[in-house]
C-alpha cells in the first residue's frame, strides 16, 4: 500500500467525500512529483496528515517539525493514569482515533510535563464544559463521543518545574489495558457466552447459537486488526527538520 | 533555540503570508511553498502548507479549483476571495503594528 493509497483510506475514515479524496490526492501526488521529496518526510505520517486535512488538527500552522510523535492504547479505566504518567515524560496529548489510540506530540527542544483529567459530558454540553475549564488553564485536547480530555501544562501548576530537563526514550509498548478492563471484558465475554447458550439450550437451535459465536468472533477481529495494522503503520515519529 | 523562536513566529503568521503570497494570481501548493522559500523563510513542509491552505479554504478567505493535468496527476489552485484581500489587508495592518511595537522596545533596548 503507497502513502497516498493509506492516506485516501484515512480521509475515508474521517468522512471526507470521495471526489474531495481524490483530488486531494492527486494535487498532493502532482506536489511530491514536482518536489521530489519523500511523502513521509513532506507530509508526516498518513493518519497524522488526514487528522490535519480533515480538519480534526488542532494546532494553527500544523503538526511542529521539532516534535516527536507517539501512540498508545489504554483503556477508560486507566486512561487519565496513563496521560498524567505520560504526560510527566513531556507528552502532549494531540489527538485520539479508534485505531491509533492516544496520539501524542513532545517538543524536542523545549519539552514541558503535561497534566490532564477528563470529564464525561453529553455532545451539546461540551462547550459549556470547555468554557468552564478554561480560566484553570484547561484546554481541550479531544473530544470523542461523551469523552472530553484536557490538557495543561504542568507549569501552569508548579512553575518552573513543569519543564522537563532530560526526556525518557518513548515507552516500547502500545498497549495498557489494566486488570479492571481484562475483567470486564471476561465477564461480558462469559455472560455474552451465557446469554447465548441458554438461548440454544431453550430453543434447540444449536446453527443460530453457533451462528451468535461466530459473528462475535469476527467482530472481534474487526476491531483488533485495524488497531494491529495501524500500529505497524505508526511507528513512533522522531522529530522532522 | 534560533530555529524553534522562528517555528513559533512562522506559525503565527503563515496563514497571513499563504495569503500574501496569492495577491498577484492563483497558485498551487508547491509553488506557494516554493515562494515562501524563496522570500527567505525557509522550507515550509507540505505537512504544514496544507492544513493552512484547507482552514484558509473553509474561512472562505481563498477558493480552490482542482484541474486536471494533461500529463500527471492534477494539481488544487488556490485563489484570494475579497473576503481573504479584506483579511490580509486588516490583519496586515495588525501585524505591522505588533512589528512597531517590537522594534520599538528593542530600541528602547539599545539592540541595533
Amino acid at each position: 500500500m503507497t502513502y497516498f493509497d493509506e492516506l485516501a483510506a484515512h480521509l475515508r475514515d474521517r468522512g471526507v467525500p470521495a471526489d474531495e479524496i481524490a483530488s486531494t490526492v492527486d494535487d498532493l501526488a502532482a506536489y511530491i512529483a514536482e518536489s521530489g521529496a519523500d511523502p513521509v518526510e513532506e507530509f508526516g505520517p498518513a493518519a497524522g496528515f488526514a487528522d490535519e486535512l480533515a480538519g480534526d488538527g488542532r494546532t494553527s500552522a500544523g503538526p511542529s517539525p521539532d516534535a516527536e510523535i507517539w501512540h498508545f492504547h489504554a483503556d477508560a479505566f486507566n486512561e487519565v493514569r496513563r496521560l498524567n504518567e505520560f504526560g510527566d515524560q513531556g507528552w502532549e496529548l494531540d489527538r485520539y482515533d479508534t485505531k491509533l489510540g492516544f496520539t501524542c506530540r513532545r517538543d524536542v527542544e523545549r519539552p514541558q510535563r503535561w497534566e490532564y483529567r477528563r470529564e464525561i459530558v453529553p455532545t451539546l454540553r461540551r462547550k459549556a464544559a470547555a468554557e468552564r475549564l478554561a480560566p484553570d488553564g484547561w484546554e481541550l485536547a479531544v473530544a470523542w463521543t461523551v469523552w472530553m480530555y484536557f490538557k495543561r501544562p504542568k507549569s501552569a501548576s508548579v512553575g518552573p518545574a513543569g519543564e522537563l530537563d532530560t526526556t525518557p526514550e518513548a515507552p516500547a509498548r502500545y498497549f495498557f489495558w489494566s486488570r479492571s478492563f481484562y475483567v470486564f471484558v471476561a465477564v461480558y465475554a462469559a455472560l455474552f457466552t451465557g446469554a447465548v447458550l441458554a438461548w440454544a439450550a431453550l430453543s434447540g437451535d444449536i446453527g443460530m447459537a453457533m451462528g451468535f459465536m461466530t459473528g462475535a468472533l469476527i467482530a472481534g477481529i474487526a476491531i483488533v486488526v485495524p488497531m494491529a495494522r495501524a500500529r505497524r503503520r505508526a511507528r513512533p515519529r522522531p522529530p522532522r527538520h | 533555540m534560533v530555529a524553534d523562536r522562528r517555528a513559533s513566529w512562522l506559525k503565527g503568521v503563515l496563514d497571513l503570508l499563504v495569503l500574501a503570497t496569492l495577491t498577484e494570481g492563483e497558485n498551487y501548493g508547491y509553488e506557494i511553498s516554493k515562494s515562501l522559500a524563496a522570500s527567505g523563510l525557509g522550507q515550509i513542509k507540505g505537512g504544514t502548507l496544507y492544513p493552512v491552505l484547507n482552514r484558509l479554504e473553509e474561512a472562505g478567505l481563498v477558493a480552490a479549483e482542482f484541474r486536471v493535468a494533461d500529463r500527471g496527476p492534477g494539481r488544487r489552485y488556490y485563489r484570494l476571495t475579497e473576503q481573504g484581500r479584506d483579511t490580509l489587508t486588516e490583519q496586515s495592518r495588525l501585524w505591522r503594528a505588533f512589528d512597531e511595537s517590537v522594534r520599538s522596545v528593542l530600541d528602547r533596548g539599545g539592540v541595533a
